[in-house]
């Protein structure tokens, strides 16, 4: 039994410590040490690894996005304590952008290294795909894209902050109707974003599932990385507001989407490998063999065999220790996964992860969680102007 | 049913029945049941219920229809009946996984079925009602006299609200 919760006091916006903003500038710093000098020494290596992390960096704030609208859209009301967690990571998205142009200049500096439509066509198959894979093309759409998503971003934020202040009113329709709205130009946006970034790595290559797979990927190390700050603030400053339901229901979240993803990734790879079109399998034959075969394993490990029999059962997923194993295993699948799609296009033996890696993932870590950290010293850890915030409070369904 | 004799109290408030069993608990009483129109959230942590054993159920029955269902095909397209189909090799594993996935799901789900019909007793042909209240707006809160002193729970259940109280 537990006493219901009837006020909730404001437990402020964050408190950054020294030490924790330190840390964020130091591994800026070292990183983009490694990353310059990974420019400068291996540079086609360098920029892939920085289109990965900062594909897999903005899918943090896409994942966060896709939760925000998800449960505006279906008026969830558990939802409404760790939504701010998830508006915090969307935050990210116009640094996402800056970092996004920078990589357009590292596009344009490495010629056709990374991307072999870039050179004189010799790398398309099929002259249609000419006019939409160009330079200029490509930085177009994804420029609007980035700009859609800044908008929706920045309205969907609003919605939650505006009532900050104590002044409830209740706009849940208005934002719902919203959500609908940003989900269907989400899709799309989302959808060519991916194939750019990621597919056109292999631009003979096609599936209408990848982005499917790759949204799930998203989705799930995005849920990974909430449910992992999500505890570390329920040890600390919303004690008395987080429950563990709002845990169990997040890595509930993280379990469904694990399933999803391997259901997509395994229906994607059936069909390719029944129906043995030689313009098809070859995807999959390069990332089969020179070592990469490995990364597959690994990844798979991480992603599916570890969270799906770990997150099975009621009390795995309300175990906090064993969550964050869960939690940062998922997220070190998602990044050998990123690297297992996009580096066999140009290395037929296995690159071993070395400092150009670690160095670029640094970086991007760093970023993303001084950016992240900062948004949320500036603004309240929970919505607390929202009228149903008392009732997400007093989720407690499963304890 | 029961053996030992019991004692129930009967609320009309879920929530001071749930404080009442919660009460209960602590002082220690054991096998603590409860009758109820619908579904209580919190009612089994308040009754002090463990986990059931049905999921275990359902895992090892999955996990082992999906291998039944690998050893059949694997049986039927590499040992009994081999057939070269589209150059494929005999043992085409990504192709076994539907049967795999859907043997795993209909066995852990019929074994689930009758795994539940075990862990509730049925069929049970002689049903006990001891208050047909307790299917319509009344809760029943059941202290089994086991080691309980009577006057004792009697006493309990009137002072957390209970509205009567019943010996079976």
């Amino acid at each position: 039994m537990h006493a219901t919760v009837t006020h909730i006091d404001n437990p402020g916006p964050l408190s950054l410590t020294k030490s924790l903003s330190n840390l964020f500038m130091g591994l800026i710093a070292v990183g983009a040490l490694a990353f310059l000098g990974g420019v400068v020494a291996e540079p086609t290596r360098a920029w892939q690894n920085y289109i990965l992390n900062l594909y897999m960096f903005t899918g943090f704030a896409l994942g966060g996005f896709a939760f925000i609208t998800i449960n505006r859209a279906a008026a969830s009301q558990w939802s409404i304590i760790p939504r701010r967690l998830a508006e915090a990571f969307m935050s990210f998205l116009p640094v996402a952008f800056v970092l996004f142009l920078v990589a357009l200049v590292g596009i344009k500096m490495s010629g056709d290294t990374i991307y072999s439509w870039l050179g004189s066509g010799s790398g398309v198959h099929s002259p249609t795909k000419v006019a939409w894979l160009s330079y200029n093309m490509m930085a177009g759409r994804n420029i609007l894209f980035f700009l859609i998503w800044i908008f929706l971003a920045r309205k969907l934020i609003n919605y939650s902050v505006v009532q900050d202040n104590g002044q409830a009113s209740d706009n849940r329709t208005a934002a719902a109707r919203f959500s609908i709205a940003a989900l269907l130009l989400f899709a799309p946006t989302y959808a060519f974003f991916t194939y750019d970034l990621i597919m056109s790595q292999e631009p003979k290559w096609f599936s209408t599932m990848f982005t499917v797979y790759t949204f799930a990927g998203i989705f799930q190390s995005a849920m990974a990385l909430m449910v992992i700050v999500f505890i570390k603030l329920k040890n600390n400053q919303l004690k008395n507001v987080a429950t563990q339901s709002h845990v169990k229901d997040m890595s509930g979240l993280l379990f469904a989407f694990t399933i999803f993803m391997c259901y997509v990734a395994f229906s994607q790879f059936m069909l390719i490998w029944y129906a043995n079109l030689p313009e098809e399998t070859f995807y999959y034959l390069k990332r089969s063999e020179g070592g990469w075969l490995m990364i597959a394993v690994f990844t798979w490990t991480l992603k599916f065999i570890l969270p799906f029999f770990g997150l099975l059962g009621q009390g795995q997923k309300k175990n906090h220790k064993w969550l964050m194993i869960v939690c940062w295993g998922v997220l070190a699948g998602q990044f050998l996964d990123l690297y297992w799609m996009t580096v066999p296009s140009h290395n037929a033996a296995l690159v071993p992860i070395s400092w150009i890696e670690l160095g670029t993932l640094a970086m991007f870590t760093g970023l993303f969680g001084l950016f992240v950290s900062r948004w949320m010293s500036k603004h309240s850890l929970i919505p607390v102007g929202d009228p149903y915030v008392l009732l997400s409070a007093n989720w407690r369904f499963w304890e | 049913m029961r053996k030992v004799p019991a004692i129930i109290g009967v609320y009309s408030d879920p929530d001071i029945m749930m404080e009442a069993a919660d009460g209960a608990r602590k002082k220690g009483w054991k096998n603590l049941d409860a009758y109820v129109p619908y579904p209580l959230h919190g009612l089994d942590k308040a009754l002090g219920l463990k986990s059931s054993w049905v999921p275990w159920v359902t895992l090892v029955m999955g996990l082992t229809g999906a291998s039944l269902g690998f050893t059949l095909e694997y049986w039927v397209h590499v040992i009994n009946w081999p057939l070269n189909i589209g150059g494929k090799p005999l043992n085409s594993w990504p192709a076994f996984i539907p049967i795999v996935f859907e043997s795993g799901v209909l066995i852990g789900g019929i074994s689930t079925f009758v795994a539940m019909w075990a862990a509730c007793k049925l069929p049970n042909k002689a049903p006990v009602i001891h208050d047909e209240r307790f299917t319509d707006d009344k809760f029943g809160l059941v202290i089994p006299l086991d080691g309980v002193v009577p006057a004792d729970a009697e006493a309990y259940l009137k002072a957390s609200g209970a509205e009567e109280v019943k010996h079976v």
